[in-house]
């Protein structure tokens, strides 16, 4: 009895705790930027420029946010096409985080945007000749493909067995769909800048662009399921599928090399290598790239002895993120500095709700951990009475891993079960 | 008829009448910035004591036109490229692409729109000239059949072989534009790109583009065909472990 | 300010050699002559002339589009709004060139034809159309 009313007042006055505070700030700062942005205008609140008329928002939100939800498509293919069963513990978390990402980059496309409110203009006025309206179809297909994907962890919570039914009939024909989609438009992001051979540095510049852009979608998708998993063992005390996560780092040490081979060939083709010799600004941030983003990663996770262990196999996926988002960044921001002849930093502003957007991320995914079977295997303890701020603050808590206390639902009060 | 414009640098005398009318027939504001920007859509600058103009090349195929998803550009007949701003979603993607950066955002504006040189397309629909070539007084801008204007830029790079650097610039870049230009200094001092492909850009992003019904219906037949190979082995196997338990 | 005092001495320039400018305006095409629509009571036309004046700038952008458009026909102008600073009057205000009260009289600038108003019709036949606008080759 005693416990019960400690939970209530749990429930009305929740612990602050670093990441709860954290995630409260970044929401908070979120808010007044996203007013900001829609009050007084993209010039008043980014640094983009006419000369620089693509930042962070694109650069990050969209092409890397698509790019680190690409492991949605490669588990489901596993799994579904392949029929490689043992990894289906993996789809559900993996699935979730693509479609919330997919949901994450529409939303920062409304803040980038000039005129947010006409993005239904891309369902009705078709241009096939532009690389953005294939990417615009694919990823409004692609985003309904994972909602459908998903609906059956929803139905099953809500004991629809008819709709449940239903979309597992198709789920063949949706994950055969969705790879086709992904592989599109994964490709199409690069494709963006097939159009800029003049302004976009040679040391990203190339004909192959669409297939870096896959390739290297495809090692970041699944670095994503190692490193998502990682904090989820943190945040929920679900235990890590170690024997699932190992392949997937092997996988990786196979998709990284072929992109690393792939890029360091078409340079030596194209005879962009040789200005590496005295490399300058945009040189220097190649190697970073290169070398702390692929040839790191594969060392590390090639390594027998350092993929078994979680914090080996975690550090490499981590790496291995961490240079796909520097690519991203390099082709969106670096490689197209000399060219417009102004140096582009990002806004506090444009930062800050990139953040925020993260962040949101981050808690949605713990709400639907709680409230949702994303770990089937473990039995979810849900109760649907909770005050939503407390919701928030102690999803995003979770996700973020800085929760010491483990997981203990609030008890339910009397009447729920 | 093809509308073009013949822009001859040795001609100009950086007297921005050109500038003036383009704000007077556009009705944008009167303070004339130093670069193009969403309110001066064309400006005058000296370089290398030549005077060079800026605007929209309106390129033969346009890369603003190939690049927006929602078709808010238009390569008109008459030869303007031109921009209807109740499509425009506001990506910038014309802004990032251009070869000539030449559209421009009202980055001061809560829902802007972008904006350029659109070679006063009405007017060349009533049959006038642009604006520019209408009240330029030393002939430096003129407007006319693209053939026949560039059969004038040959004349006058022959008739003075030693006041012009002997190319027509727009004739072939980028697969050719409508506004051509002439020069006494090379084209790069005049602050104009000379590394511009002959093949118009578009076609860099279609050869990616014209794959996507190949992925779509190759890679559908592949990824259906593994699932019915895998999926047909693993009925196999639990068929034949049915029979072995009937059996046994 | 420091536009004024540019305009300033390119006018004085202008003037002082005003003949030489005049030749070099020659070659450029140039408006013809135009006669301002004449008001009532007024002495008489004005008649501008471009060639006259393109030697006080380098740049048409000294006048246009701020101050005379150049595409639509100019219309009237008044001493009012010269007094007020615009029009003819952002240079003719006695310091940067003569004023409205010049000493020498109303004929410096109203020297049209039909000194007398009141014929019928000269004020309407004197609506010269000012443009830039040349009948297009096509």
């Amino acid at each position: 009895m005693r416990k019960d009313a400690e939970a209530m007042n749990d429930t009305r006055w929740p612990e602050i705790t670093f990441w709860r505070l954290v995630f409260l700030v970044l929401a908070a700062t979120g808010t007044v930027v996203a007013i900001l942005r829609y009050s007084r205008g993209l010039g008043a609140t980014t640094n983009l420029s006419d000369q620089f008329p693509w930042g962070l928002w694109i650069g990050f939100d969209v092409l890397t946010g698509v790019g680190l939800a690409a492991g949605g498509f490669t588990i489901t293919a596993v799994v579904h096409l392949f029929n490689l069963k043992r990894f289906t513990p993996i789809v559900r978390p993996t699935v979730l985080t693509a479609f919330l990402g997919y949901v994450f980059v529409i939303l920062a496309l409304l803040f980038d945007l000039g005129q947010p409110h006409r993005i239904w203009h891309a369902i009705v006025m078709w241009n096939p000749r532009s690389v953005m309206f294939e990417v615009a179809w694919c990823v409004m297909l692609y985003t309904t493909v994972l909602a459908l994907e998903f609906s059956p962890i929803v139905f099953e919570r809500l004991n629809l067995e008819r709709p449940r039914r239903i979309v597992r009939a198709i789920s063949v024909p949706l994950v055969i769909v969705g790879v086709i989609l992904s592989t599109l438009h994964q490709s199409s992001l690069g494709s963006l800048y097939l159009i800029v051979p003049m302004k976009l540095h040679p040391l990203w510049y190339s004909p192959l662009l669409p297939v870096f852009f896959f390739v290297s979608a495809m090692a970041a998708g699944l670095a994503m399921v190692i490193v998502e998993s990682s904090l989820c063992q943190r945040a929920f005390n679900h235990h890590l599928e170690m024997d699932l996560l190992e392949p997937l780092g092997r996988a990786m040490v196979v998709v990284l090399s072929v992109y690393g081979i792939l890029r360091v060939q078409d340079l030596a083709r194209r005879g962009a290598l040789l200005g590496l010799r005295r490399p300058g600004y945009e040189g220097s941030m190649f190697l970073l790239e290169m070398g702390l983003g692929v040839l790191l990663p594969i060392i590390l996770l090639a390594i027998p002895r350092v993929r078994a262990r979680q914090p080996g196999l975690v550090t490499g996926a981590f790496l291995a993120i961490l240079g796909f988002v520097m690519h991203r960044l390099n082709v969106s921001v670096t490689g197209m500095e000399r060219a417009a002849g102004v140096a582009y930093f990002p806004s506090w502003m444009e930062i800050a709700l990139s953040l925020a957007l993260v962040a949101a991320g981050f808690a949605v995914f713990g709400l639907a951990v709680r409230y949702l079977p994303i770990f089937p295997e473990a039995p979810h303890r849900a109760s649907g009475v909770e005050a939503p701020a407390w919701l928030l603050a102690r999803s995003a808590s979770m996700v973020a891993g800085g929760s010491p206390e483990p997981l203990s639902p609030p008890s339910a009060p009397a009447g729920v079960k | 008829m093809k509308g073009a414009i013949l822009f001859d640098s040795t001609k100009c005398i950086g007297c921005e009448a050109c500038v003036a009318a383009c704000k007077e027939k556009h009705d944008l504001p009167a303070a004339i910035d130093p670069k193009l920007t969403a309110y001066t859509w064309t400006v005058v600058e000296q370089r290398n004591k030549a005077f060079v103009r800026r605007l929209c090349m309106h390129c033969e195929s346009p890369t603003c036109v190939s690049v927006c998803p929602v078709e808010a550009f238009r390569k008109e007949p008459s030869g303007p490229v031109v921009y209807d701003a109740s499509r425009c979603i506001g990506c910038r993607y014309c802004i990032m692409a251009c070869p000539f950066d030449v559209p421009k955002y009202q980055w001061d504006r809560t829902t802007p729109i972008v904006q350029k040189c659109n070679m006063c397309a009405d007017r060349i629909a009533v049959g006038k000239e642009p604006a520019c070539a209408a009240v330029c007084p030393t002939g430096a801008t003129i407007f006319g059949d693209r053939d026949q204007l560039i059969g004038e830029a040959r004349v006058r790079l022959k008739a003075a072989p030693t006041t012009y650097v002997p190319h027509i610039y727009g004739l072939e870049e980028v697969g050719g534009t409508s506004v051509l230009m002439l020069s006494s200094v090379p084209f790069p001092s005049l602050g104009i790109r000379p590394d511009l492909p002959v093949t118009p850009l578009p076609t860099l992003t279609w050869k990616a583009l014209s794959k996507v019904p190949d992925v779509v219906v190759v890679g559908g037949a592949l990824l259906y065909g593994i699932w019915w190979i895998t999926n047909r082995r693993i009925r196999v196997q639990e068929a034949l472990a049915q029979e072995a338990a009937k059996k046994g | 300010m420091r536009q004024g005092w540019r305009t300033g001495a390119a006018w004085l320039a202008g003037a002082i050699l005003a003949l030489g400018g005049q030749a070099a305006a020659q070659q450029l095409r140039l408006p013809p002559d135009l006669a301002y629509a004449k008001a009532e009571g007024s002495p008489g036309n004005v008649i501008f002339s471009h060639q006259f004046h393109v030697p006080v700038s380098e740049k048409c952008t000294a006048c246009h589009v701020t101050l005379f458009r150049m595409l639509t026909p100019t219309r009237t102008v008044t001493h009012v709004e010269m007094e007020a600073g615009r029009s003819c009057g952002a240079c003719h205000n006695d310091r940067m060139a003569f004023g409205p009260t010049d000493a020498a009289g109303c004929g410096r600038c109203h020297v049209g034809e039909g000194r007398s108003s009141r014929e019928p019709g000269t004020g309407a036949n004197a609506r010269v159309a000012a443009s830039h606008e040349t009948p297009a080759p096509h």
